[in-house]
């Protein structure tokens, strides 16, 4: 089960970060242009972006991004193996030899994908400020030091966002890992019906996400959009 | 209070089948119709399949990976009923198997699925190299440089007759009570049979069982010298035949 695990970081997590800095580095601009767009309309300074574009990141985006990217590169690998594996007869090879696929096929790779996406959108959540800082001082939007605006980030960063963003990655890792792993077995042992695990395991696993994201969000912080809820 | 257990002897069955009606999901399956038959320490049961005919769902029927309509059957005195998994995983650790179709899991060696089982149920890896090589030594014949060099290598990239001896290997390593094989001489030539009669032979005088399923007019199975029971199948449906002595 160590082996599986281990395989399974090195796949799920470690080769997942360059496409990761990718994504992140993109929102990162994507982000930093829309603020600049968006302050300067009603008239506050881009200099003040940092809490909102740390809040932004850390409670919803490189969450969802870090879900994305293992999702798309290895839930579906993962769920396209595991029926492979079952319409191949490898599940039964197993389960005659007394080894029980949940504890070998499993529990590892939700393990890895609950960590990994941890993992990742830490990883993503920095690559996406600095980018964003970068750009907004190369574009001449920010004109404050990386240190006073890393100093502005440090001053709001609390406790109940860094529980946030704790539960909502693991929760949603261990959502998107599960969800992956039950659509790769629930196959009825047609190898043709592989391709379409692949599609199926994306939209359960993204609609699983969006919404365990979306209840967290509700749950933590009391409000849906601008409406205090009870 | 400790319950009270009865002891075990060679004379229980290692395998028992009572009354067991089981349909089949294809035409080539074996059907079973209030089959009792029991198997003990020590019985070779050939089990002659037709031509077309396959193996494999009844064999998960025995190994308690499908269940029957009606009827038991029990390994060693248990069941595979009810949802003690971990109790029924025990159980198939202590059965050997020849596969006939997929026998490998393809994303590790042949090594690492040789040893993937007694890992699994927490064998030293020193006991399981020592045995791997017993058994490699024992079976492969004038195959034994192909033999060792193929447990490094994933099975897509193994010759099929080699493949098949790892086969023997894995069912054999771990001391198994049962030995269920499915078409073993598939792809093995006749000068390698040897090595596997005799293995089985031993494995039999050291209390284990063996169900044999051979294809359709396979005489290899004179080469034994040991009493052999025949399990037949008319019509798609199995019967037990009476125990006869190969001479």
């Amino acid at each position: 089960m160590r082996a599986m695990f281990s395989r399974q970081m090195l796949f799920t997590a470690f080769d997942s970060i360059p496409a990761a800095l990718r994504f992140s580095a993109t929102v990162g601009v994507l982000i930093i242009v829309q603020a600049a767009i968006w302050m300067d309309m009603i008239g506050i300074s881009i200099d003040s972006v940092a809490p909102i574009l740390w809040r932004f990141v850390v409670r919803e985006a490189s969450p969802l991004l870090a879900c994305m990217v293992v999702i798309g590169r290895s839930g579906v690998a993962i769920g396209t193996e595991l029926a492979t594996m079952r319409a191949g007869g490898e599940i039964e090879v197993l389960d005659s030899h007394g080894i029980d696929p949940m504890t070998y096929l499993v529990v590892p790779r939700i393990l890895a994908m609950i960590l990994s996406i941890f993992c990742l959108a830490i990883i993503m959540a920095a690559t996406t400020v600095v980018t964003g800082y970068y750009l907004g001082w190369l574009m001449g939007a920010i004109h404050i030091t990386w240190s006073e605006f890393f100093a502005d980030i440090a001053r709001n960063i609390n406790i109940q966002d860094i529980v946030f963003f704790g539960s909502k990655t693991l929760i949603s890792g261990g959502f998107a890992g599960a969800i992956c792993c039950t659509d790769g077995l629930n196959i009825r042992g047609a190898i043709t019906e592989v391709p379409l695990v692949s599609s199926r395991v994306v939209i359960h696993a993204l609609t699983a996400v969006f919404v365990v994201s979306a209840i967290l969000s509700i749950l933590f912080y009391g409000k849906l959009l601008v409406f205090k809820i009870g | 209070m400790q319950a009270s257990h009865p002891t075990k002897t060679a004379l229980d069955p290692i395998l028992e089948l009572k009354k067991v009606r089981c349909g089949s999901h294809g035409v080539k399956s074996v059907r079973l119709q209030h089959f009792s038959a029991s198997i003990r320490s020590g019985d070779l049961v050939q089990v002659a399949l037709g031509k077309r005919q396959e193996s494999r769902e009844f064999v998960s029927l025995l190994l308690g990976l499908s269940f029957p309509i009606e009827g038991s059957i029990r390994f060693m005195g248990n069941d595979w009923l009810g949802t003690e998994y971990t109790r029924h995983f025990a159980m198939r650790s202590r059965i050997g198997r020849v596969f006939t179709g997929t026998a490998w899991m393809q994303n590790l060696t042949v090594g690492e699925n040789i040893q993937l089982p007694q890992l699994h149920h927490r064998v030293p890896r020193a006991t399981i190299r020592d045995n791997i090589e017993k058994w490699t030594t024992r079976l492969s014949g004038v195959h034994l440089d192909e033999v060792r060099s193929a447990l490094n290598k994933r099975p897509a990239f193994v010759d099929e007759t080699i493949l098949q001896i790892c086969q023997w290997i894995r069912a054999f390593t771990h001391q198994p009570r049962l030995v269920i094989l499915e078409r073993p001489l598939l792809s093995i030539s006749d000068e390698e049979f040897a090595g596997l009669f005799e293995a089985i032979h031993d494995l039999q005088s050291s209390g284990a069982a063996i169900v044999w399923f051979s294809s359709g007019g396979e005489d290899k199975m004179i080469r034994f010298e040991t009493s052999i029971r025949h399990w037949s199948i008319k019509e798609g449906i199995l019967a037990s035949d009476e125990e006869h002595r190969v001479a």
